[in-house]
C-alpha cells in the first residue's frame, strides 16, 4: 500500500509542476475503467484530505515557507472569510474535510496552487502580482473553484499520454478495489514519462468553471469581482514561460464568459480603500521578509 | 425468456424490505466534514443546535439557499436543525437502522470513521513519512499552515462584524443577495 501511496505522491508531484495546480482526487478516470470509476466515487473526503498533505508536503519540502504571523493571520482571515460564502458543485459533492488552509511560499513566479483536502498556497512572487485584497480574494476563490470541481483529476487524466500512464491509473484504481497489484515495474516506466506529464494545463473551461466560482464567490462576499479582468491582464502581460496561468487558455474567452455574468449583476466598481491600503501593507511585509 | 426475467424481478422486489426500499426514497445523507454544527436558523452565527461529526447520518428535509434543514441522529435522539449544504454529501442509506441506534459502518470503510479510506490514512501517512526522510521538512511546514488556519471559534460574530465593516463588505450572508448564473 505504501508504494501505491508513494507513487500517487510521485505523479501529484508532476502535476504541480503546471502553473496553477490544482491537485488530485484520485488517479482514476484514466481510461474510463470500470475500477477506475468506482475508485473515483470511494475516495472520501478524509481520504483526499490526506493525499493533498502529502501532496502539499511534497512542495512545502522545495519552498520556503513564509511564517509571518500577520501575513498568515490576513491571508487566513480572508480565505476563512470566504469559505463563509461558498457552496458546494451539485454533481461533485461536500466541501473539504477539515475546511481551507492558506499559506504563502517564497518564490518570485506567480503561483498558486490547490489541492484536494482543501489547501491553498500562494507563491509571494503572486502576492507581489495582485494590487489589492478583492483580488486575492479572487484569486483565492478560483482555486477553491479547482477544488470544488475537482479538476486535478481531470488534468492527470489528460497527461495520460502513454500506455504506462494508463496503466498505472488502471492499477491505482484497482488498489482502491483492494486487489493486490504490484506497481515497481510501473513506478521505473513512469520516471521516463515525466516530460510528457508536465507540459500541460486545466483546460479552458476548467479555468472558466474555476474564474465563475471564484467570481460568484467574491461578489457573494461583498468583494468587487470586476477585479477579476485586472487580474487576467496581469496573466496576459507574463512572459509565456513564467508562472501561475501561464500556461492556461488565453483570457479572450476567460474575459468575455466573464463579461457575460457581470453583465447581469450590479457589482461593486472597486474596492474600499481600506482593502487597498491593508494589502499593500502586507505586500510590504512581504518584501522585507 | 423476457417474461421468466420479468417474474424474477417481481420476486426480488417482494422479498426486498419494505424499510429498505422506504429508506432509498428518504434524501438521506453524511456529514462529509470533520465537524459539522447543526444550527437552530440558516445562519452562520445562530444558536448551536448541535455537534456532529464526520460520517454521522442525517435526513434532509428542506433546502433553502446554501442550506439544509435535516434531521439528525444524535446519541439518543432524532433533532432537527440547519446545516451549511458544504458539510454533508448525499449518499443512499438504512434509515431504519439509524433509528435503533444501531451502529452504522462507514460508507468509506468499517475503521475508525476519521480514518476510513482505502489508501490515504495517517497510519500510511506515518509509514510515507518515515521512508522518505526528505519530506520531512514539508510536513513540518505542512502543519504550521494548519496551525495558522482560522476554525469557527476563532471567527466569531464581531469579528464578522468588525472585518465587513472595516472593509465596507456587504456580504451576502447579512443582505441574502446571490450570485446570479
Amino acid at each position: 500500500m505504501l508504494r501505491i501511496f508513494a507513487l500517487v505522491i510521485t505523479l501529484i508531484n508532476m502535476v504541480f509542476l503546471l502553473s496553477c495546480a490544482s491537485v488530485v482526487h484520485t488517479v482514476g478516470v484514466i481510461t474510463g475503467d470500470e475500477d477506475m470509476q468506482k475508485a473515483k466515487s470511494e475516495l472520501g473526503p478524509s481520504e483526499q484530505y490526506y493525499l493533498g498533505r502529502a501532496f502539499c508536503a511534497n512542495i512545502l519540502s522545495r519552498y520556503e515557507l513564509i511564517e509571518d504571523k500577520e501575513v498568515n493571520k490576513y491571508i487566513n482571515n480572508v480565505g476563512y472569510y470566504l469559505s463563509l460564502h461558498t457552496d458546494p458543485i451539485p454533481e461533485k459533492g461536500s466541501g473539504p474535510y477539515k475546511g481551507y488552509f492558506f499559506g504563502v511560499f517564497k518564490n518570485k513566479t506567480p503561483m498558486a496552487m490547490s489541492s484536494p483536502g482543501g489547501f491553498i498556497l500562494l507563491s509571494t512572487g503572486m502576492m507581489e502580482m495582485l494590487d489589492n485584497e478583492d483580488q486575492l480574494a479572487l484569486v483565492l476563490a478560483h482555486e477553491m473553484g479547482h477544488i470544488m470541481w475537482e479538476h486535478g483529476l481531470l488534468a492527470i487524466e489528460r497527461k495520460a499520454t502513454s500506455d504506462a500512464m494508463k496503466n498505472l491509473g488502471v492499477f491505482v484504481a484497482k488498489s482502491y478495489a483492494q486487489t493486490d497489484v504490484d506497481l515497481g515495474a510501473l513506478a521505473e516506466v513512469l520516471g521516463s514519462s515525466v516530460g510528457a506529464i508536465v507540459d500541460s494545463s486545466f483546460s479552458q473551461d476548467e479555468e472558466i468553471a474555476a474564474d465563475r466560482y471564484g467570481f460568484e464567490v467574491a461578489y457573494k462576499a461583498g468583494y468587487a469581482p470586476k477585479e477579476m479582468f485586472k487580474i487576467l491582464a496581469k496573466l496576459k502581460a507574463l512572459p509565456s514561460d513564467g508562472g501561475f496561468l501561464s500556461k492556461h487558455p488565453s483570457g479572450s474567452e476567460r474575459v468575455s464568459k466573464l463579461r457575460g455574468i457581470s453583465s447581469k449583476i450590479k457589482t461593486p466598481r472597486k474596492p474600499a480603500s481600506f482593502r487597498v491600503s491593508k494589502y499593500g501593507q502586507i505586500k510590504k511585509r512581504l518584501q522585507r521578509l | 425468456m423476457i417474461r421468466n426475467k420479468f417474474v424474477l424481478i417481481l420476486i426480488i422486489f417482494a422479498f426486498l424490505p419494505l424499510e429498505y426500499v422506504e429508506a432509498q426514497e428518504e434524501n438521506t445523507a453524511v456529514i462529509a466534514s470533520e465537524k459539522a454544527k447543526l444550527y437552530q436558523k440558516p445562519r452562520i452565527f445562530s444558536k448551536t443546535v448541535s455537534n456532529l461529526k464526520y460520517n454521522d447520518r442525517v435526513k434532509i428535509l428542506k433546502s433553502r439557499k446554501s442550506w439544509y434543514f435535516v434531521s439528525a441522529y444524535v446519541k439518543t435522539r432524532w433533532q432537527k436543525g440547519w446545516l451549511r449544504k458544504t458539510s454533508i454529501e448525499k449518499r443512499p442509506q438504512r434509515v431504519a437502522e439509524i433509528g435503533k441506534g444501531e451502529s452504522i459502518s462507514s460508507s468509506y470503510g468499517d475503521k475508525d470513521a476519521a480514518t476510513a479510506g482505502k489508501g490515504f490514512n495517517p497510519d500510511i501517512e506515518s509509514e510515507y513519512r518515515g521512508k522518505n526522510p526528505k519530506i520531512e521538512l514539508g510536513y513540518k511546514r505542512l502543519e504550521k499552515v494548519e496551525r495558522n488556519s482560522v476554525s469557527f471559534s476563532e471567527f466569531t460574530e464581531p469579528d464578522f462584524v468588525q472585518f465587513t465593516n472595516r472593509r465596507k463588505l456587504r456580504s451576502s450572508l447579512v443582505s441574502g443577495r446571490q450570485a446570479r448564473n
